[in-house]
């Protein structure tokens, strides 16, 4: 489980609480930021740190310029995350209907429990050889390890999601003479919602990992997972941090666009649920 | 051998298939299609350069064949997927080679494309050893536990009166990355031994490394043209054709270095990428495969090296329990050798000379 | 289709104390252990892939006594178990610390909470060179690297748990005249307890995930290490023995704190009833 509903409605109403302190966030990150930068140049340049293994920010800008003067890597760039999106969308996809054809009955979700369990805890890479065996040596089996590792926040959260309104609320709608298309749409899908945006932001992070394992461990003609490790090799730090800090920029600003999409589904999860009471 | 005949009849079955199936809309000009599996995740840069420049300058295409190179990741990922018959030909490192002859994986070698010591033996210029004698009682880093430098590195010890268990630490590093670098630069080792693409970096960073490397290991094949009995049927004639590509292709690039280079470059141009003191790796595991490639005698591209053969795979053998016999005949395929060097060389070495 | 399963979901939602059913779900649980056996061996049988790269479940089952009885099998099986401990309860303190900070302020979230996310899209292999060069080749190299692979789980769970509690139990504290630690420690990380749980159950399939990937990259042991020797040499059925005793410690893991949970968190079905914890419903 990654997070909760309850998580989500009071993160609704901190909102407005937030924004009063958004600026003293934007303080806070702003000064953590330099300070990390000003200690990344200054411990290699000094020698505290080995400046081969960890070279300063200013050497992997170098890096950063490099890489956009190359000009190579785009291929690399857009063959990782087109692969990321569509092993998000294939396993977010797979997650909500796991969750919702099985996770809504408790007595088939207990019965498979064991085998999800046993399957998230595999190393989905050890597959790598029969999946590429099954699918060629194209995308599609960095794919189908990355989807492996991102179905699973999407699944547990639509299961919980849809069994989170309370008996009691089950049976205000059905005085109503609510049916049961309508229990789905009125009830359970405005409370679901936020819950399940939040295990497909999980996802997007796992699928991200995913993707980059599988080209690091296992075969892959381009991708940026490729190129980290084609630099690591030859003990270019200043390329391959340039290389994992594009990751990470990518991340962040996913991470930011499923917050905002979160944030307006926790408002309309709200309204909604509002709407009947 | 019993799993070796039902692997063989399966791959039959599924050559039977593939046969039928790429045979059925055959037009008079259909071209032979190989899918080459390349040993992505070793040096690629090194090992890759005939075969590129072949496909580049057409010499497959007039031969009437149909090259794709598959990256298929490191050597023992392109030896499984060659079993699986997933791929027709593959250039997996000769060590992994090796250990699946001996364990009776059924592969032929039709064409030894490179050779020399895939693994070295180093020392560090400070630590002031300059022989294999003077490893006795050293910390000697190695790429991990059963890497493929191992069994040469205890071949070599026991050579120089060195018990390998008691006489020298083995203490695994690393294959040449940051953490190899650490630990050399830490002196948690005195000497290095590893696969010899692994050493640039270290070199390029300031360690300066002596080379230790036993003269015999020159002698071992290093990479070539590797296949299973199955698809070596399957093919046929066009293997010839394929040698024959690929002995035209180093010929050029053995003629005209930049421009292979350049073709390099091309494809995979991070592996060419520059340090912040504008030495390029590339560059420097290229100058090392201009002494691997080159056969012995210029009019034999291919041709195996039978004693080094032989000596390498018993070194491997030795490592191995169990091993099973390798009839050095079958591994060694000759058949298309002369097929490989029949080619007009002036020609070759015109379009050289002219690119 | 939704239908159909919701109502499932919804009656038994609405009685959740009655037992209708007389069959366990184990039972389910147990018949499909053979089912898959079967779909993989008729898999094999038909050819779909060389049993270089998928053997057959008859190879690998002969194969058990064979790998688990060697000599050293105990020695690399130890080390996993060593590395995925050590490094749980490293991650899973950074983890709880880290969501304790970020969960008592609303400004250290919002500065830090988008970075510290960023980390889970980053591969552990990624940066396990520079691990290694940092903390050696041996036990402490892969505990961290196992740690980093499970602290986001304990995080993000701790700090969504900690918004948990009660409104009206929070204010009722504070009226009382509770610090805020003491709301924290009294009142917020108690009813985060289920929650966290969950995360410590992620986190812990994620340790061990940590640790194995951690010995594919400059190891000396270790279940991962083994697997790639036996890779190395072509013994696939070997290779996917070890593969079925990832599962098997991953499910062990899984259930050791289930039960732990059950232990500590016995307040937990009048303390916080909602259906949304109960993860595993029986």
């Amino acid at each position: 489980m990654t997070s909760t509903a309850a998580d989500v409605r009071s993160r609704g109403k901190e909102l407005r609480k937030q924004s009063k302190s958004t600026t003293q966030s934007v303080i806070v990150g702003t000064v953590t930021l330099v300070v990390f930068l000003a200690l990344w140049e200054i411990l290699p340049t000094l020698g505290v740190l080995n400046r081969v293994l960890i070279p300063t920010v200013s050497d992997t800008i170098w890096g950063l310029g490099q890489l956009i003067i190359g000009g190579y890597w785009w291929e690399d760039l857009a063959s990782t995350l087109s692969s990321v999106l569509i092993a998000w969308t294939i396993g977010v996809a797979f997650g909500i209907t796991m969750g919702v054809v099985l996770g809504t009955s408790p007595f088939v979700r207990t019965a498979i429990t064991p085998y999800a369990i046993a399957l998230q805890a595999l190393p989905k890479i050890v597959l790598a050889p029969v999946l590429i065996g099954a699918l060629g040596f194209g995308p599609e089996s960095k794919i189908a390890i990355a989807v492996a590792i991102c179905f699973f926040p999407v699944w547990i959260n639509t299961m919980v999601g849809l069994s989170l309104p309370s008996a009691a609320e089950f049976t205000f709608m059905r005085s109503l003479n609510a049916t049961r298309v309508q229990l789905f749409r009125k009830l359970q899908m405005p409370s679901a919602v936020p819950i399940v945006l939040v295990g497909m932001k999980h996802a997007m992070l796992l699928s991200f990992t995913g993707v980059l394992v599988a080209e690091i461990l296992s075969s892959a003609s381009n991708g940026l997972g490729k190129l980290v490790k084609e630099f690591s090799i030859q003990l270019n730090m200043p390329l391959t941090l340039a290389v994992i800090t594009v990751v990470l920029t990518i991340a962040v600003s996913l991470v930011s666009i499923m917050d905002v999409l979160e944030r307006k589904a926790v408002f309309w999860s709200e309204s909604e649920r509002g709407k009947k009471s | 051998m019993n799993k070796t005949r039902r692997l063989g009849s399966m791959a039959i079955l599924a050559v039977g298939a593939f046969a039928l199936s790429a045979c059925a809309p055959a037009a008079p000009t259909e071209k032979v299609s190989i899918v080459m599996g390349m040993a992505s995740g070793d040096t690629f840069t090194a090992e890759w350069w005939g075969w590129l420049a072949a496909s580049e300058l057409g010499y497959y295409d007039e031969l009437g064949l149909d090259v794709t190179f598959e990256a298929v990741g490191g050597s023992g990922d392109v030896v499984e997927q060659l079993v699986a018959g997933n791929i027709d030909a593959g250039n997996p490192s000769m060590p992994a080679v090796g250990e699946g002859i001996v364990v009776g994986l059924d592969l032929i070698n039709l064409y030894t494309y490179s050779t020399g010591a895939i693994f070295g033996i180093f020392a560090p210029e400070s630590s002031g050893i300059t022989s294999i004698a003077g490893l006795a009682g050293k910390n000697i880093g190695i790429s991990e536990p059963g890497g493929g430098e191992v069994s040469f590195l205890e071949a070599s010890l026991i050579n120089e009166g060195i018990d390998p268990i008691t006489g020298a630490t083995l203490i695994p590093i690393g294959d040449g990355g940051p953490e190899t670098f650490a630990a050399i630069e830490g002196g948690n080792v005195d000497a290095y031994s590893t696969a010899y693409n692994d050493i640039f970096a270290l070199q390029t960073q300031g360690l300066n490394l002596v080379d230790l490397t036993p003269a015999e290991f020159k002698t071992f094949p290093a990479r070539g043209i590797i296949t299973t009995s199955a698809k070596l049927e399957e093919k046929g004639d066009a293997w010839g054709l394929f040698a024959k590509g690929t002995a035209m292709g180093t010929h050029f690039c053995l003629q005209n270095n930049e421009a292979c280079i350049g073709m390099l470059k091309e494809v995979i141009p991070a592996a060419f990428e520059e340090n912040m003191d504008g030495i390029s790796q590339g560059g420097l595991r290229f100058a090392l495969s201009l002494t691997q490639v080159p056969p012995a005698d210029s009019a034999a591209y291919g041709a195996h090296n039978e004693a080094g053969t032989s000596a390498f795979l018993a070194l491997i053998a030795s490592t191995i329990d169990n091993a099973q016999d390798v009839d050095l005949s079958v591994f060694l395929n000759t058949d298309y050798l002369s097929v490989a060097n029949d080619f007009d060389r002036a020609r070759v070495e015109s379009d050289a000379a002219n690119y | 289709m939704s239908t159909a399963a919701t109502s499932g979901a919804q009656a038994t939602l609405l009685d959740p104390q009655k037992k209708r059913r007389k069959v366990s779900p184990y039972w389910i649980t147990a018949a499909l252990f053979p089912a898959i056996l079967l779909v993989w061996f008729v898999v094999t049988q038909l050819e779909v892939l060389h049993p270089i790269l998928l053997p057959g479940p008859e190879a690998v089952l002969t194969s058990i006594p064979r790998v688990l009885g060697s000599e050293t099998f105990g020695i690399h099986a130890s080390r996993t178990l060593i590395e995925t401990l050590a490094g749980f309860a490293l991650g899973a303190a950074v983890g709880f610390l880290l969501g304790l900070l970020l969960g008592s302020s609303s400004v250290l979230r919002a500065a830090y909470l988008p970075a510290l996310s960023a980390l889970e899209a980053v591969p552990t292999v990624i940066i396990a060179p520079l691990i290694i060069a940092w903390f050696g080749f041996g036990i402490e190299g892969k505990a961290v690297q196992a740690a980093i692979a499970c602290f986001y789980a304990v995080f993000i769970t701790t700090l969504s748990g900690l918004s948990l509690a009660n409104a009206n139990s929070v204010s009722l504290m504070q009226s009382l005249g509770a610090s805020k630690l003491q709301t924290l420690l009294k009142l917020r990380v108690p009813s985060a307890l289920p929650v966290i749980f969950g995360g410590l159950q992620l986190g812990a399939t994620t340790a061990i995930i940590g640790a194995i990937v951690s010995e594919f990259v400059g190891a000396d042991a270790g279940l991962g290490f083994l697997l790639l020797r036996y890779r190395s040499s072509y013994d696939t059925p070997a290779a996917w023995v070890l593969i079925l005793c990832f599962l098997v410690i991953g499910v062990s893991a899984y259930l050791l704190i289930s039960f732990a949970e059950k232990r500590i968190v016995f307040w937990r079905s009048t303390a916080v009833s909602r259906p949304d914890l109960e993860k595993n419903d029986h």
